[in-house]
């Protein structure tokens, strides 16, 4: 096998340009975010700053709220073994629309590059044993364009886990927006005028 | 450290009473994680029909919740005051920080005798509900106090202490 050549931001890219415009999307805390917003901002999107671990929980509560819009977690291998919980709940009240992308570089990124435990887990075998409907994975460019948008027409909820490159490239700023801005801005968006172009 | 805490003095309000607060208010979606204080909550929302979604630690029910007020919901999540000691950090860095208004109802276990391991936290409960950032009244404030808080901008909180829930 190639070594992995995806980077987080190269992966969010390809998976946010896949998906439709009126999706809502969660953005877990960390590099994630950051890359999120400094390379692939559009509306619809909850930039976690703090609360690690919640990122499926919070978009969880949203697919509830919301079984109108297809709902999309960027999560990451750290965040998502941190609240562990929150992936069996998603597998436990199934929303039909749901895509959990772990994107998963084995370490904790924005704290120096401790690893994780990751590389004991098989992320969509846990997906599909937790009550998943689907699991795929992916490590090369060339694979991930259409995947986000098929897993999402399939049956939910569903799990992508994305295997990013060891380096990653600089670090992106942190998301420039006030907590209240990021909470407006993702609003903004629940409006059929507010969604992405 | 010596801390007896007096045992409630006002009337026990009815689970019933309490919710009809809470529809009042507008909350439309529960989360929760059980306590046997709360069981008259319970009881109630399955006898109303609404549906309690069972989260699996208290931190990821106030994730949960945060969601549903991003989507323009008002929730109300369900716990133990000892789910609550460990959801300090999520209190503090979502609904606090992102001024998300959801009404947490908390139990007070070790308010009074109790459980070996309900009394540390029980004797120290008003500590921890300020250093939550949670504004709080016990479940059998006057209903209009009550409803105050739960409209509040904010996460609040409602505690029940053994016998305030009939």
């Amino acid at each position: 096998m190639t070594a992995p050549e995806l980077t987080c931001a190269s992966a969010v890219i390809a998976i946010l340009r896949d998906v439709a415009p009126d999706t809502l999307v969660v953005a877990a805390n960390g590099h994630i975010s950051r890359a999120c917003h400094h390379q692939a901002h559009r509306p619809g999107i909850f930039y976690m700053l703090g609360s690690m671990g919640l990122a499926p929980s919070i978009a969880l509560g949203a697919a509830l709220a919301r079984p109108d819009r297809a709902v999309v977690v960027l999560d990451g291998d750290g965040n998502a073994l941190m609240g562990l919980g929150g992936l069996t709940m998603v597998g436990a009240w199934r929303p039909s629309r749901f895509l959990h992308v772990v994107l998963d570089n084995g370490v904790y990124a924005s704290t120096g590059g401790q690893q994780t435990i990751s590389g004991a887990v098989d992320w969509p075998a846990l997906a599909v044993a937790s009550g998943y409907a689907s699991a795929e994975r992916a490590d090369r460019l060339p694979g991930l364009p259409g995947l986000a948008a098929r897993l999402l027409a399939g049956p939910g909820p569903a799990l992508l886990h994305v295997t990013l490159a060891a380096e990653d490239g600089p670090v992106p700023p942190r998301v420039p927006w006030t907590p209240t801005e990021i909470v407006t801005g993702f609003r903004a968006s629940l409006t059929p005028e507010g969604t992405a172009a | 450290m010596t801390s007896t805490v007096a045992p409630p003095q006002n009337t026990p309000v009815r689970a019933a009473d309490l919710l009809d607060i809470l529809d009042a208010t507008g909350h439309s979606a529960y989360v929760g994680v059980p306590c046997s204080l709360l069981s008259p909550l319970y009881n109630g929302l399955a006898a109303r029909g609404n549906r309690i979604y069972a989260a699996t630690r208290e931190d990821l029910g106030i994730g949960v919740a945060a969601g549903f007020v991003l989507a323009g919901r008002r929730p109300a999540v369900l716990m133990q005051n000892s789910g609550l000691a460990g959801s300090v950090g999520a209190l503090l860095s979502l609904p606090r920080m992102y001024r998300l208004a959801m009404t947490l109802i908390v139990s007070w276990r070790g308010h009074g005798p109790d459980a070996p391991e309900h009394v540390e936290l029980g004797a120290n409960m008003a500590d921890l509900l300020a250093a939550a950032g949670l504004r709080w009244l016990p479940a059998t404030a006057p209903a209009a106090e009550l409803a105050s808080l739960t409209t509040a901008d904010a996460p609040v909180a409602i505690l029940v202490r053994p016998g305030d829930l009939r």
